[in-house]
């Protein structure tokens, strides 16, 4: 409970003066919202001696409305300082961790690190902010409550005190075994929920095949377990903190039963009168309420704690250019120098060394996992080298920041992402000075202008969410316009690109050249024919150069390109047909 | 009410939850009250001339325990009845979607939208149970407190208990203004939100992008003005209903300042009993909470139909038709002046075709030609809006849909794998298979290899969507599943475009095995893969233009020529090449 208050105060930062002081004036309107309890206890004070008179009526209105309005003001405060700042909060937040995301590692924007990202913004972050404060007010109004229970029956005599501390006291030893039941069930019911979410995604990303293989009956049962275990756990749950919730609900049936038991006592010996019996019944069956809705919420805060969690995680993601300049090249060679590098525990990359000259074509070779695509992505920082230098145009990457090194670089992956604005504007994201006549040009040497002026609205056409309007083949297209617009003089090409929509694989390749043109080219190759006019090639296998030369040179060599090549030739005359391969 | 109902019933046999969670938190209030009553008892007791005992007093206090107790406990199996009715209704719900995918068919699942259909599994359903689950319950305790108490307060002392309404009816008048003012805003704030989800997941995807082109600074600036709006607007709400909140809060908590004068004004006047005055006081003030909780649950009902029409939006979705007639005896498939269209305008115009037992055919076409959507129409991906499909002359729409996909085998470059062992994914495609038969359909399809490598070889798990695995070992996989299925019909769509070209080889040595004496079907972008093809069925804007064996339409069709010339100069082409070469 106090931990959690700790987690929004230090959430809520620059902010924290303002919930403190909101705490403060919650405090007082708790006070004067006994107010109207105190006049009725004046005035059974006056009906037990007999002096209760006509104009009691009007100052018992009075004194309340005075309350009432007091309560109003202090009430309105305490909702403005809350709920105010965690719109606050919120927004601030979310601009810092969008200030943050432009300097982290290029490698960190994964597929499924978008997922989570995005998830924590919008999802944990509105959860916090939505809830938050709520429940805040929640644990401070309950805490509250309770300081001032004990506090009134001390005011009205030691021994009901006693029993409200005692009552109190155990309630707070209660509240703690519920929320170590809700600690406990938290991460089985987050895996549960990741489970489920799993069947789902299996269920419907395989609706075909599961259609396809007549597997209705068996997928259906994989989901509809995973829907009931996921049920099941839910109901679980909410039955485990049954007993601990009755438990601690039942410590203040107790201290209402002592608290009036007490009282009546002392009446009949005489101790007390009875307009203060009276007027702690009245305040006796209330002023709990609070503190018992306290136990409500633990579930909600432990779901927004675990949020906060994976939040601050994300402001902890190392920078990686944190010591890198800005820096401007004069020369494009790209030279990796006895470079050693491995992510997790295999190495991924072994001592490797070679020279892109400014302006030449150097390709990567090599079977699937063979490290050709880390050397690409070395070369743009996505990662650092553990050992050797990644060096463009004679400067070490490392000691340049990755926007600095991006400015220089133009990458066409498979992956391509649009966004959602008009076509004109997703190709002016390469230049964003060019002129229409500029992006025109660029659509037309990338192939793209003819579709683009066939679309309903031409260049102001919007790119649906993500791009998805388009074809593969179109998105690619304009991915490369972007590119063509931006003119870096290094290029990184992945040669599958072109294969991704083969309908369109002539426009795409076609648009490649046009990219390519003059630039220092490093490709990731797959279908070696491609790759002839290379000023070299190297081979790659398990993380080393292997072989290094020019096409032809390499196929007189005999080794392992050679082999490649041939396999590559067999396959491309390859024919579908009854009698078998050829 | 009425949609509350509607959404409960998803429960199906668990429905009744609802009238004893219902009769559990009546009985529980109930029980909230009487504590109520002994107080008042006890007062009059000690106004009585007869002074209580001790014991009497102890008995009062025992009660009192005994009904809080009680309370407690009927409220926690009230709440307990009320959350087990919220998950089987949540999973009722959930059991539907999975049941009504099944019944839909693929065409309309893919228009519907697997997102679509992912959100409202996750997302939509999960919103629902902070809902259903919490607040429904919690809802109906509040209610029916409010409800008991203000009919005991009558029973009490009806004068008392207007007495006690009036901050109650006061207090309906700021509750009003708060929900006029927030069905007002609601569009422009929920604008304003989704405006700025959008664009955090545009800024967060579209980083990489960003970085390339060195955009930082004008993306976030519109990812800045997004949060900022979506904070303006969030704050401009609170502030007009802050007025509103405070004013009900402190009015409906306010029994007292009606009561007291009252109770004041009818003791004077000797019309009521000091007992009776405290009892109503008591009832009085257990009313406020329980009206101030029911405020914050009202809104959660439109929100709760908001979110059930989505997902039953899927609901209405039609379901495919399905046929009763057994297996054909033959495997020719036959388009029979076939016309098909998504929408309004028509992809697939009037086709006639037969394609004969144990033969290859091939559909070829620009993009946009219809190949893929004509081939799809074989296996009723969508059904034909004219014409027929036959299967050994029955039209497929009256072969009831498992013998349909029992007969037919559709191999893509995306196929699906499900996250259990090597074995067990490639025993789907025949669920009585041997383990010799696994490894030999392995084997065939050039699996065997990679297969034995593995950590637990056959016994490996795959992963999430077979991740442990390259893209053309996945699909190898899908090839060996289905050779072991062994479908007389097999439909190959664009699974010659391969997602590993470094190891092609090897899955075109799998496709050859699998299409040996069948009747085949192949989308075919690489037109030379499909020379040897026994017809090639030329498309143009949904049409079969031409149709014939390789030679015969390199001869006669001019846009066949086209597609052979433009798809040699792919295969030629050199990175860095000029592109009029």
């Amino acid at each position: 409970m106090l931990k959690f208050i700790a987690r929004i105060l230090r959430f809520a930062g620059a902010d924290a003066g303002k919930l403190k002081l909101s705490a403060l004036i919650s405090f007082f309107e708790g006070l004067v919202q006994n107010v109207p309890i105190i006049v009725a206890w004046l005035i059974f004070v006056k009906i037990t001696d007999q002096t209760l008179a006509e104009p009691d009526i009007a100052m018992a209105f009075l004194v309340i409305l005075a309350s009432l309005v007091l309560r109003w003001v202090l009430r309105y405060a305490f909702v403005r300082l809350q709920s105010d700042g965690a719109a606050r909060v919120g927004g601030r937040e979310r601009i810092r961790i969008g200030d943050l995301f432009k300097r982290f590692p290029m490698s960190y924007f994964t597929e499924g690190n978008i997922g989570n990202v995005t998830s924590v913004i919008t999802g944990d972050l509105s959860f916090a902010e939505d809830y938050g404060m709520t429940k805040l007010e929640d644990v401070i109004t309950g805490l509250v409550s309770l300081f001032i229970a004990c506090a009134f029956m001390l005011w009205v005599d030691w021994r009901t005190a006693l029993a409200s501390v005692i009552g109190c006291v155990l309630a707070m030893l209660a509240l703690q075994a519920v929320e170590k039941v809700t600690k406990r069930h938290a991460p089985v019911r987050q895996e549960e929920a990741a489970r489920l979410t799993g069947a789902v995604l299996e269920y419907t990303e395989g609706i075909s095949v599961i259609k396809a293989l007549n597997m209705a009956g068996a997928a259906a049962k994989r989901i509809s377990t995973a829907i009931d275990d996921n049920r099941r756990r839910a109901i679980d749950f909410e039955q485990g903190m049954l007993r601990p919730i009755n438990r601690y609900l039942d410590c203040y049936a107790l201290t209402i039963a002592a608290v009036l038991f007490l009282s009546f006592w002392q009446y009949f010996n005489g101790e007390m009168s009875l307009a203060v019996v009276v007027m702690v019944a009245l305040f006796v069956f209330r002023v709990y309420a609070p503190a018992m809705g306290l136990v409500s919420g633990t579930a909600m805060m432990r779901i927004m704690e675990a949020g906060l969690d994976r939040y601050e995680r994300l402001r902890q993601v190392p920078i990686i250019d944190a010591d890198g300049k800005n820096k401007t090249l004069e020369s494009f060679d790209v030279v990796f120098d006895d470079v050693t590098f491995s992510y997790g525990d295999s190495e991924t990359l072994k001592q490797v060394s070679f020279t892109a000259k400014e302006r030449s074509m150097t390709a990567l070779v090599g079977a699937s996992g063979s490290g050709k695509t880390t050397i690409a992505n070395l070369i743009v920082r996505f990662w650092d080298a553990q050992e050797g230098s990644v060096k463009v145009g004679g400067v070490d990457v490392r000691e340049m920041t990755c926007d600095s090194l991006l400015r220089y670089t133009s990458m066409v992956f498979q992956h391509v992402y649009l966004f959602n604005d008009t076509i004109e504007n997703n190709i002016r994201f390469g230049s964003p000075d060019a002129t229409h006549e500029e992006i025109v040009d660029a659509a037309q040497k990338a192939r793209c202008h003819n579709f683009i002026e066939a679309l309903p609205d031409g260049y102001q056409t919007m790119v649906g969410e993500g791009g998805s309007t388009l074809s593969g083949g179109e998105k690619q297209r304009v991915s490369i316009a972007r590119a063509i617009l931006k003119d870096a003089p290094i290029v990184l090409l992945d040669e599958a690109t072109a294969s991704v929509d083969p309908d369109n694989e002539r426009h795409i390749q076609a648009a490649i050249n046009e990219l390519v043109r003059d630039k220092t080219l490093i490709v990731i190759a797959h279908r070696l024919s491609t790759i002839r006019r290379a000023d070299q090639i190297l081979v790659v296998d398990e993380g080393r150069i292997v072989e290094r030369g020019t096409h032809d040179d390499l196929v007189a060599l005999c080794g392992a390109y050679r082999k490649l090549w041939e396999r590559r030739q067999k396959a491309k005359s390859w024919r579908i047909a009854h009698k078998g391969s050829v | 009410m009425k949609d509350f109902m509607r959404i409960v019933s998803y429960a199906d046999d668990k429905k009744p939850l609802l009238a004893q969670a219902v009769a559990l938190l009546t009985l529980s209030v109930l029980f909230s009250v009487v504590p109520f009553f002994l107080v008042g008892t006890v007062l009059s007791g000690f106004l009585d001339t007869k002074a209580p005992e001790l014991w009497w007093l102890l008995c009062m206090a025992g009660g009192m325990l005994a009904c809080l107790m009680l309370k407690n406990f009927l409220e926690g199996a009230g709440l307990d009845a009320s959350h087990r009715l919220a998950y089987h209704t949540l999973a009722g719900m959930r059991r539907r979607i999975a049941d009504k995918m099944l019944k839909m068919s693929l065409g309309d699942i893919q228009a519907y939208g697997k997102e679509a259909v992912k959100k409202n599994f996750c997302e939509n359903i999960e919103e629902m149970e902070l809902i259903l689950a919490h607040a429904i319950p919690e809802g109906i305790a509040n209610l029916l407190t409010f409800v008991i108490v203000m009919v005991a307060m009558f029973f009490v002392d009806w004068r008392m208990a207007l007495a006690g309404m009036a901050p109650i009816a006061l207090g309906l008048v700021p509750t009003a203004l708060m929900m006029i003012d927030g069905f007002k805003r609601m569009g422009s704030w929920y604008a304003a939100s989704e405006a700025m989800n959008k664009r955090i997941i545009e800024y967060v995807s579209g980083m990489e992008v960003i970085k390339v082109f060195g955009q930082q600074d004008r993306s976030f600036r519109k990812y800045r003005e997004a949060v900022e709006r979506y904070r303006d607007e969030t704050l401009a709400w609170y502030k007009a209903a802050f007025i509103h909140m405070t004013s009900y809060n402190v009015v409906l908590t306010a029994a007292l300042l009606v009561m007291l004068p009252v109770g004041i004004g009818l003791y004077l006047g000797g019309a009521i009993a000091l007992d009776t005055l405290v009892l109503s006081l008591l009832l009085g003030m257990a009313m406020g909470v329980p009206a101030i909780r029911l405020i914050s649950f009202v809104p959660l009902f439109p929100q709760l139909k908001y979110k059930a029409s989505k997902i039953e939006g899927m609901f209405a979705q039609p379901d495919m038709p399905q046929g009763n007639k057994p297996k054909p005896q033959s495997h020719d498939v036959a388009f029979d002046n076939v016309t098909f269209a998504y929408h309004d305008s028509d992809v697939i115009k009037n086709i006639s075709l037969v394609l004969p037992e144990n033969s290859i055919t091939a559909l070829v076409g620009e993009s946009g030609a219809g190949k893929s959507t004509l081939a799809k129409l074989i296996m009723r991906y969508w059904d034909v809006r004219e014409g027929a499909v036959k299967i050994g002359g029955i039209d497929v729409r009256e072969i009831a849909p498992a013998t349909l996909m029992g007969t037919i085998s559709y191999v893509s470059q995306d196929d699906f794998l499900f996250d259990v062992s090597v074995k067990e994914n490639i025993r789907y495609g025949k669920p009585t298979a041997t383990d010799a038969e696994i490894v030999a359909a392995a084997t065939a399809a050039q699996c065997d290899g990679f297969i034995q490598k593995m950590d637990n070889g056959y016994d490996t798990v795959v992963g999430v969507s077979g991740e442990k695995l390259s893209g053309g070992q996945r699909q190898r996989l899908c090839i060996a599943r289905a050779l072991l299925k062994d479908a007389p019909v097999v439909i190959l769509d664009e699974a010659t475009s391969f997602a590993d070209p470094e190891n092609e080889d090897k899955i075109q040595e799998a496709l050859s095995r699998i299409v040996a004496g069948k009747t085949v079907v192949i989308v075919a972008h690489r037109l030379s893969t499909i020379v040897d093809a026994d017809n090639i069925v030329l498309l143009e804007g949904g049409r079969a233009v031409a149709l014939g064996r390789h030679e015969e339409l390199l001869a006669r069709s001019p846009l066949y020529q086209r597609l052979w010339q433009a798809h040699r100069e792919s295969m030629d082409w050199d990175i860095g090449g000029d592109n009029n070469a």
